[in-house]
């Protein structure tokens, strides 16, 4: 059975020009994974090292350099698959006048649902995300957390199969993020694929199946979930045993590069 | 054509919500003080001046959030992070464009009847008889509005920059209304002036062709729309050119 | 690139076909005007006709301007009074030929109020080769030949046919109503200044109200009158 999320060997250059000098920067280097149907796969590594340029790339937003990605066995540039996918990206704008339910509605008909359809899943993700009391209040009146969650339910109104997951938890306050985690934990239950990254280790510790470390746009190592839960410090001291310890790459980097 | 349509009145509610009553308000008094004014300057005249005011006012007004719509429109979008959340969804680059153009236009749409509305009862107030030429001149205000908004879309997904883009198409607003100038000027020229001013004529729109206030017929009417849609969809497809490679 | 390039040779072909379409209009010549700058930038945001308006204020304000001297650069000692109205209406009608009011207004200022039938022939001659059928012009044309020649009455007859119409500035039919009760018609002087009055301009109201008062003193001490009461 093909992978839900492959990538081979990608590798995405960004160029800029600057009084007619074209600075390269690394977004992601030589990239390869592949996420299976039902797997929670998460991305760990500090700023800068390319977990949004790898999200990107998968949803069609960045084509890479060289390497491919594929989704459900397809290009991103093929449009057909994304009703089966449910994006969050890092700290999402919602328009601030409009209720939460008009907004999920809006998102609802943009990912092809019918009226019917909305009208059942909308009802159904205000309830999981717990937003049901706050259905009708404009976004403007909703706190970060609140929004966050919105953010999800926007990604899931239409059911994906998959969802790639952009710091989700990132504003939320404990018992929000402990809810979002168990909302996560019960989509998986029911089979869908999770992409997910953050900084909230310890989330992605207790939620995913495998974890890639990235550091400066290269992926050093996938971790599975035994070698965490063996490991004494968890996960969060395994990726800053392997962040730390991993020599510098730059110089690497840089000759991959030219 | 469902995903565009929800596009589309997603800017247009956008667009009412935050800017256009600002912007209506500004006419509406503006509008107010001209006609209170030329009421005592005019003379005999108070009628045509409050015309061509009003409707100069309502292009002007229509122009300038043209401009800034469609100046900001991707940029925004691409800023805020929104247009992540949409182009994950199951439509394409093109359907996005067209969708938030034709916002955008139904926004100005919007615009100018509020605009014209409240112009009409200050003419009505003034004695004025109806006359059906103003709906044509608001129909030519309206397609010009369009070619500019479809260049400063093009130059907006261009350059990346709005300021850059309402220079351009604001430079391509002011040498468009100044082609039948150019144009005698090349039939009287000739060596270099000439060649450059006919080089201009193809470079520059036409929007005396939109005039419709003097003579006019169906023929001039139907060209001169033609031009301006043909016109605006060169600019819209150039725009898809753009958006369909462009990076977020 | 590709793509791009069919798209770009439309687009000048475009430009290039519909241009045959346009009429092309002169540049006014800015060479008397007062505010070049301003009219040019009327002109680049495509407001030629408000720009014509603009002036044609410009020129009433000028014209109800007992200091309109002042405004002229070292005028010789016998300059006649408004002595840039001709040039000033040529500047709007360049802006806007089809702007039928200003040319009436200054040939008639010029011609029966300032005395310059000359200026005023000129205005009105223009016109007509615009219009060449605009009978109005050709009725002002021979009013201002009537009224060069001194026959107020001729020339006063030849206009008043076209005082009804509305572009027909309020100041000719001031100064026909005037010429009427000159010429005793009392009348037809009086059906001009009630005219006058059901104009929304209020700038002939007072003197219209104080003329049909005088007419009707003037009717009930007339000669005949007297006769009568005798």
């Amino acid at each position: 059975m093909p992978s839900v999320i492959s990538f081979r060997e990608a590798t995405k250059i960004y160029r800029s020009s600057h009084l007619g000098r074209t600075i390269k920067k690394i977004g992601l280097v030589d990239f390869s994974i592949d996420v299976e149907k039902g797997e929670a796969f998460g991305l760990l590594g500090l700023n800068g090292s390319g977990k949004t340029t790898t999200f990107k790339l998968a949803l069609g937003l960045l084509t890479p350099n060289s390497g491919t990605v594929k989704i459900f066995d397809l290009s991103p540039m093929t449009r057909s698959f994304y009703s089966r996918i449910g994006y969050v990206p890092e700290l999402p704008y919602f328009h601030s006048f409009l209720t939460v339910k008009a907004c999920l509605k809006f998102y609802g008909k943009l990912s092809g649902l019918s009226q019917a359809d909305i009208q059942s899943n909308l009802d159904r993700v205000l309830w999981e995300t717990g937003l049901v009391v706050y259905k009708d209040k404009r976004i403007s009146e909703l706190s970060k957390g609140l929004s966050q969650r919105v953010a999800l339910a926007q990604a899931t109104i239409h059911s994906p199969d998959l969802l790639i997951l952009d710091e989700p938890m990132s504003g939320l306050d404990p018992l929000a993020t402990r809810d979002l985690r168990e909302y996560l934990s019960r989509l998986l239950e029911e089979g869908k694929t999770i992409f997910i990254s953050s900084h909230s280790i310890f989330e992605i510790e207790k939620l995913c199946h495998r974890v890639g470390v990235l550091k400066e746009g290269r992926l050093i190592r996938i971790l599975q979930r035994k070698d965490w839960v063996e490991f004494p410090g968890g996960l969060e001291g395994r990726f800053a045993e392997i962040v730390q310890n991993e020599g510098s790459t730059k110089a690497l980097l840089r000759n991959s590069v030219k | 054509m469902k995903q565009i349509w929800v596009l589309a009145l997603d800017s247009f509610l956008e667009n009412i919500w935050n800017r256009i009553f600002i912007l209506v308000a500004i006419f509406g008094g503006l509008l107010i003080y001209t006609s209170l004014l030329l009421g005592v300057l005019a003379a005999d005249q108070e009628l045509r001046v409050l015309m061509d005011s009003g409707l100069a006012l309502i292009e002007i007004v229509t122009l300038i959030a043209g401009l800034y719509f469609s100046a900001t429109l991707f940029l925004k979008e691409i800023e805020t992070k929104t247009i992540y959340l949409i182009l994950s969804r199951p439509l394409n680059r093109l359907q996005y464009l067209l969708g938030r153009v034709l916002g955008l236009l139904l926004s100005l749409v919007l615009i100018m009847l509020v605009m014209s509305g409240l112009h009409v009862i200050l003419l009505l107030l003034h004695h004025w008889n109806w006359q059906d030429s103003y709906l044509l001149s608001l129909l030519g205000i309206f397609l010009k509005v369009l070619m500019v908004t479809a260049a400063a879309v093009f130059f907006s997904l261009l350059s990346t920059s709005s300021i850059a883009a309402i220079v351009f198409s604001g430079s391509l607003w002011t040498l468009g209304n100044f082609t039948p100038e150019i144009r005698f000027m090349t039939q009287k020229s000739s060596g270099l002036a000439g060649v450059l001013g006919q080089a201009a004529l193809f470079l520059f729109p036409h929007f005396e062709v939109l005039n419709w206030s003097g003579n006019f017929n169906g023929a001039i009417i139907l060209s001169g729309a033609s031009y301006a849609l043909l016109y605006s969809s060169v600019f819209l497809a150039l725009s898809w050119l753009i958006l369909r490679k462009k990076e977020f | 690139m590709r793509s791009f390039l069919p798209i770009f040779l439309s687009f000048f072909l475009l430009n290039g076909f519909f241009s045959s379409f346009e009429r092309p209009i002169s540049l006014p010549d800015l060479s008397y005007s007062k505010h070049p700058v301003e009219i040019l930038a009327f002109l680049n945001l495509g407001l030629r006709r408000l720009a014509a308006d603009v002036e044609m204020i410009r020129l009433l304000i000028y014209y109800g301007s007992s200091e309109a001297m002042a405004d002229e650069l070292n005028p010789p000692k016998d300059a006649p009074l408004y002595p840039g109205m001709f040039f000033r209406a040529e500047e709007i009608l360049n802006l806007d030929p089809s702007f039928n009011y200003a040319r009436l207004y200054a040939a008639g200022a010029l011609a029966f109020s300032l005395g310059r039938p000359v200026e005023a022939l000129q205005l009105m001659k223009e016109g007509l080769v615009l219009e060449p059928e605009n009978e109005q012009f050709k009725a002002y044309i021979a009013a201002i030949a009537f009224s060069a020649k001194g026959d107020p009455q001729k020339a006063v007859d030849a206009l008043s046919p076209y005082l009804e119409r509305k572009d027909t500035p309020s100041m000719l039919i001031n100064i026909s109503a005037f010429i009427y009760y000159r010429l005793k018609e009392m009348d037809k002087a009086a059906s001009l200044y009630r005219r006058l009055l059901d104009l929304r301009n209020p700038e002939y109201h007072s003197i219209a109200k104080k003329m049909l008062r005088r007419i009707a003193l003037d009717k009930t001490f007339s000669p005949r009158r007297k006769r009568f009461k005798r």
